[in-house]
């Protein structure tokens, strides 16, 4: 599959997007009124350098080994496709060299959007040394 | 346990050192030991000399050792989260985020009489240089940032009522029901 940099990714709704978590310093916080431990809603930030915050498509080429290529003590969480857009949000392509899965979520994202996608993230990786 | 009472808000206690007066002297043995357990000796002169806090302007507050303890480990988690926490963040966070640290231990001296109620956040740092603090209890998310510009930013969500963002920066009153909440165990 060859996708451009800055398509639009037409994925469905249940896709999964990989969103990488360091471990340090730490952005994972113990939610209890959820019980259990989660990414913090600064996980779900633009990038300081301006670009917009990436992440990577489940099954588009990419396994979560390869996402956390030199980020081994990261942690991976994942949100949907169709929560993200929920909120307003595009998922652009953006292939980097090795990691064709990866994109890019611009758009606005107040509180209200991060929080909401930090409480809908589920690990499918944990940060290290976060549960201990 | 009753180890004495340690007296806040004099000069000297102001110019980083200890209060002194000799009935206070087991308890500002523990209170020295438990700098050491923290690695903590500039960072209680730093927290409690880099705010302008009612708590300092007092004359007489005395506190438990344990409080004294809790208070400490308050400060420890903004000020030793970690060496990166310390060295990213500028100078004016850092200062914001002892404010607020105080005002914190503040509210739990007013409310809250046992210590181990006090519940204490998680401390991050967002990508912006931000300092946040966390707490997700009781049913109410609340989430307050000291931002690089020295602005707080205060995020709120509780069952019942909308999400809602607002300026802490001159005061906290906005919040009070939700932080009062959240900080009692």
């Amino acid at each position: 599959m060859c996708v451009e940099t800055g398509q639009e990714a037409t994925v469905p709704d249940h896709t999964a997007l990989w969103r990488r978590v360091p471990n340090w310093p730490h952005w994972t916080v113990f939610d209890e009124n959820l019980g259990r431990l989660r990414p913090s809603s600064i996980a779900f930030e633009d990038n300081q350098n301006g670009s917009a915050m990436s992440a990577f498509l489940e099954g588009h080429g990419n396994t979560v080994q390869e996402v956390l290529v030199g980020h081994e003590s990261f942690g991976v969480a994942a949100v949907t496709a169709g929560l993200v857009r929920s909120h307003g949000l595009s998922i652009v392509h953006d292939p980097l060299d090795g990691l064709p899965s990866h994109v890019e979520v611009p758009g606005p994202k107040p509180k209200k959007v991060k929080s909401a996608l930090a409480k809908a993230a589920l690990w499918v990786v944990e940060p290290a040394g976060v549960s201990d | 346990m009753n180890a004495g009472v340690l007296h806040l808000g004099t000069q000297a206690y102001q110019a980083s050192a200890w209060g002194h007066d000799d009935r206070f002297e087991p308890t500002i043995r523990l209170a020295r030991e438990i700098n050491r357990t923290f690695n903590f000796v500039s960072g209680t002169a730093r927290l409690l000399s880099e705010v302008d806090s009612p708590l300092l302007s007092r004359t007489a507050v005395e506190l438990s050792a344990p409080l004294v303890q809790k208070i400490q480990l308050f400060g420890s988690a903004v000020f030793h989260a970690g060496d990166e926490l310390a060295a990213a963040s500028s100078p004016l966070v850092r200062q914001e985020a002892a404010r607020l640290a105080v005002h914190f231990a503040e509210r739990a001296l007013e409310r809250i009489s046992d210590p181990d109620e006090v519940a204490m956040p998680t401390v991050l740092q967002a990508p912006s240089g931000a300092i946040q603090f966390e707490w997700h209890r009781k049913g109410i998310d609340l989430e307050i940032s000291v931002l690089p510009s020295g602005r707080i930013a205060g995020y709120v969500e509780s069952e019942g009522h909308e999400p809602r963002e607002v300026d802490l920066s001159a005061s906290m009153w906005e919040i009070a029901e939700e932080l009062n909440a959240v900080l009692r165990r």
